[in-house]
């Protein structure tokens, strides 16, 4: 009896305290809500604060930069772990939450931040429960579902009314690709982003110096690649076990990584992992393509022939066989510097270049990156939704440095302590910009003076280094990205896009099975544990096992 | 009595508490293995779809191979887990260097706190093609092998560094039970003028076997556990065929790929099953080797 009584006692303390915590959960939100609308109203004077919004068409001219009256909304962002403030400062009220406050008249609540996988668990489980925040940063997926499920407000009004010229600006540097990313039914239903396109290319990372000591010219093309391998390799230019050419995953993700064949694969025209058209102008999976299997091919040969390394399906850390100087060509996007800065610390005769790989055709083929990938979007019924473009239009503002306060802002602060967090708002070709202003500063054709602040620190690390090269690698690692890789981002291009970057519902229950299905066979003809014919058979089982009816999905959704 | 019992039934609350919150409350979560679950729509709001999940879990190929490799390493981990440990107890236990015995001992049980994540480090590096390992092969002019993309010996190595790991720790136990044999025992033995092996024989090894059996059936509750983070960080796809397990697999369903109904449902079906065999195992204990909770 006493022990069943206890048993009923502690559920009961239990539940109670439960329900206690989420009691006091709801009234903390309710307090704020109410805290937080009727505040503005009160500063302005007894108006209610839905008047400014009924004034504003009837007002000659719109600030885009500034609110006429207090708005305030709530929002809850990421945050990285190591993002540092200073003494004093804090998330709620730091340079740019006061900027903000100072230059748009707006103030935003953050009702929890979070970083990293915490982040993206809670504002699942949040948005999962309908609970969210006026104001806030989702990825694509994410903002598709909250659009489909009908929980966002349509923007296109207030977009048209309130954007600034800079924000317009932007937009157009994507030819309007990016916005039309975030209509849904002709309704724009979040301010996307904008992707800075250099991430993009994959070109070759080759010790400059084993070249010149073979004697050999830098590599335009896959046979080139190869020859240089073979050289590297039959040479021992790193010693026993030297490793021509790394690689990493078979794939070629839309954002180069290191170590990746991205490059080798676009000089086939091939893009695997992303839905691309086809030869006959469809909408396809690039992983079935000819093109892939004529890739997948030639690298199962120079893995055959030893010019791949040998273990690359399982080593951990690739770039350890760079830095160690074993490896002498690696594929990479244009920040890879640090790789070969690391390097040049063991090896202090080493010396990079960057080379871009051509098809066939002499034409440097590059899958860009979707123009947008992070989304703002408002919650529909948001009182003020143009407050949300106002900050977009503050935010984008000050990032660029267009307005002089600006530039007071300490640019060593992260700029995720901005209330809504970070999210890249740039010229699509932001690196080719800023590679050529300080291309112009180096050259004495504009004054250091007149730099963003910006290019100003990558050109003092410039000059530094000009003065006493190599002296201070971190110092190098930090512009050379800047100089030589930054300038082959200008090579003419054909560019491409993957032309479908979120889920389908047959892909919701299949894709992970396909994906498998796709590695398995991909590393097992690369590796020459099957024959490369089996790709047929990939090809089968994949259209067999749901890609069919994924690829018919895909193409409806795109038409 | 009745106040001294309030006491300990006090000391239990932390306890539970801790039990509700995080793990009888996130078991709501199970539901979203018979939704349709959509992140937009949320828990309440995702469409019911039955057992839809399940059946499409019986359907792909991948099932068949993952509930393969999970039972057969972890067969091969518990085989192997019983059997190395309680012969290294004995040969320890023969041992009369008892400065020795505990320098041995100590030595073998580190590996136990080891994380998987820096073993593995060192298991990668070991075992590469210009590691240690290969290189003893090439020695002996052999051909050397890529052990961690081969799938003849990805399973063998799961269990094998899986038992170095921990072979030291488990025959604590066994050493424990050999130190509760009745020292009389052997003095008779002695005077009947015995042999060492017919000591281990008829003495030490049929007083262990009760703790063997103890161990053995307790462990037929873990067989769906084969060891995520084992696996996890020693695996490549080119291992999928013979090192995917329920558990790495469901992370790279669920997590990686987000199909969080799919994922939950094969949990849960793992759960299930791994419920049943404990049941099962903890009646086996009771029965042969009287052992039980409540």
């Amino acid at each position: 009896m006493v022990q069943r009584s206890f048993k009923w006692m502690t559920m009961l303390l239990l539940l109670l305290s439960l329900v206690v915590t989420a009691c006091t959960g709801n009234n903390a939100g309710n307090t704020e809500e109410a805290a937080g609308d009727p505040a503005p109203s009160a500063e302005a004077g007894g108006k209610t604060d839905e008047k400014p919004a009924e004034e504003a068409p009837a007002a000659e001219a719109i600030d885009p930069y500034r609110m006429p009256e207090p708005a305030t909304f709530t929002t809850f962002k990421h945050l990285g772990a190591d993002a540092k403030l200073p003494e004093g400062d804090t998330v709620e009220d730091n340079q740019y939450t006061r900027y903000l406050k100072e230059k748009a008249n707006i103030e935003v609540e953050i009702l929890w931040y979070a970083s990293g996988n915490d982040y993206e668990q809670k504002s699942k489980l949040a948005i999962g429960s309908g609970d969210i925040p006026d104001v806030m940063f989702v990825d694509e997926q994410t903002f598709k579902t909250l659009a489909n499920a009908g929980q966002l407000e349509d923007l296109t009004e207030v977009y048209e009314k309130y954007k600034a010229p800079l924000t317009e600006e932007l937009y157009a540097s994507t030819n309007g690709m990016a916005l039309e990313k975030a209509t849904i039914d002709g309704k724009l239903l979040a301010i996307p982003n904008i992707a800075v396109q250099a991430d993009a290319l994959s070109m070759v990372w080759v010790r400059q110096d084993w070249l010149d000591k073979l004697g050999l010219e830098g590599p335009k093309t896959v046979a080139d690649v190869e020859n240089i391998a073979k050289a590297f390799v039959d040479n021992k230019m790193g010693g026993d076990g030297t490793i021509g050419l790394t690689a990493g995953t078979l794939d070629a993700p839309m954002k180069a990584g290191r170590h990746n064949l991205k490059g080798l694969f676009g000089a086939y025209n091939a893009y695997p992992g992303n839905w691309v058209r086809d030869g006959a102008g469809n909408l396809a999976y690039g992983s079935i393509l000819p093109e892939t299997k004529a890739a997948l091919g030639k690298i199962r040969d120079m893995y055959a022939a030893g010019l791949i390394d040998k273990e690359f399906a399982i080593r951990k850390d690739t770039d350890q066989m760079v830095v160690s100087g074993k490896a002498g060509m690696f594929f990479g996007p244009w920040w890879s510097g640090g790789i070969a800065r690391d390097t040049y610390g063991n090896f202090p005769d080493a010396n990079f270049k960057v080379y871009a790989i051509h098809d066939d055709k002499g034409q440097l083929n590059n899958l860009q990156l979707p123009v947008s990938s992070r989304f703002m979007v408002v919650r529909k019924g948001m009182k003020n939704p143009e407050a949300a473009i106002v900050y977009i239009n503050t935010y984008i503002r000050s990032e660029r440095k267009a307005e002089p306060d600006a530039l007071k802002l300490d640019a060593t602060i992260s700029t995720e302590f901005w209330p809504i967090g970070n999210g890249t708002f740039d010229y699509a070709n932001a690196v080719e910009r800023k590679s050529d202003m300080l291309a112009d500063a180096l050259a004495g054709k504009i004054k250091p003076e007149e730099l963003t602040p910006e290019v100003k620190l990558l050109y003092d690390f410039a000059k530094a280094d000009e003065a006493a090269p190599r002296k201070d690698l971190a110092g190098w690692g930090r512009f050379w990205g800047y100089t030589e890789p930054a300038q082959l981002l200008k090579l003419p291009m054909n560019s491409l896009y993957n032309e479908f970057t979120t889920t389908t519902k047959t892909m919701e229950r299949k894709w992970a099975n396909l994906k498998k299905l796709e590695e398995e066979y991909f590393y097992a003809i690369v590796m020459g544990n099957r024959p490369l014919d089996d790709f047929e058979t990939f090809v089968s089982e994949w259209k067999a096992q749901g890609g069919d009816e994924i690829t018919a999905e895909v193409q409806a959704e795109v038409k | 009595m009745k106040s001294f019992q309030k006491h300990f039934h006090l000391m239990l609350l932390p306890g539970m508490a801790l039990l509700i919150v995080f793990h009888l409350v996130p078991m709501f979560g199970v539901l979203i293995a018979f939704q349709d679950f959509n992140i937009g729509l949320g828990i309440r709001n995702s469409p019911w779809i039955g057992l839809e999940n399940f059946e499409y879990l019986f359907q792909i190929r991948d099932s068949k191979v993952i509930f393969y490799n999970t039972i057969f390493i972890s067969m091969g981990k518990i085989i192997a887990g019983l059997v190395v440990p309680v012969t290294f107890a004995i040969l320890l236990n023969e041992l009369r260097l008892a400065a020795f015995k505990r320098w041995v001992q100590t030595i073998v049980y580190l590996p136990h706190f080891l994380s998987w994540v820096i073993l593995a480090g060192v298991m990668i590096d070991m075992l590469s093609m210009d590691g240690i390992v290969n290189n003893v092969i090439g020695l002996f002019g052999g051909e050397r092998i890529m052990f961690l993309a081969s799938n003849e010996w990805f399973p063998w190595l799961i269990i094998g560094s899986d038992t170095w790991k921990d072979f030291g720790f488990a025959a604590i136990v066994y050493l424990a039970a050999l130190a509760g044999i009745d020292p009389t025992l052997y003095e008779a033995a002695d005077i009947d003028g015995a042999t060492r092996f017919q000591k281990i024989v008829y003495i030490t090894f049929p007083n262990l076997v009760p703790t063997i059996i103890l161990l053995a059936t307790l462990s037929i509750g873990n067989i769906l556990n084969a060891g995520f983070d084992q696996i996890f960080n020693l695996y490549n796809p080119l291992v999928y065929p013979s090192g995917d397990v329920i558990d790495t697999y469901v992370y790279r369903v669920g997590l990686v790929e987000a199909q969080y109904g799919f994922a939950t449902a094969v949990g849960l079906l793992k759960s299930v099953i791994g419920f049943i065999l404990i049941v099962i195992s903890y009646r086996l204990a009771y029965r042969y080797a009287n052992y039980r909770i409540f």
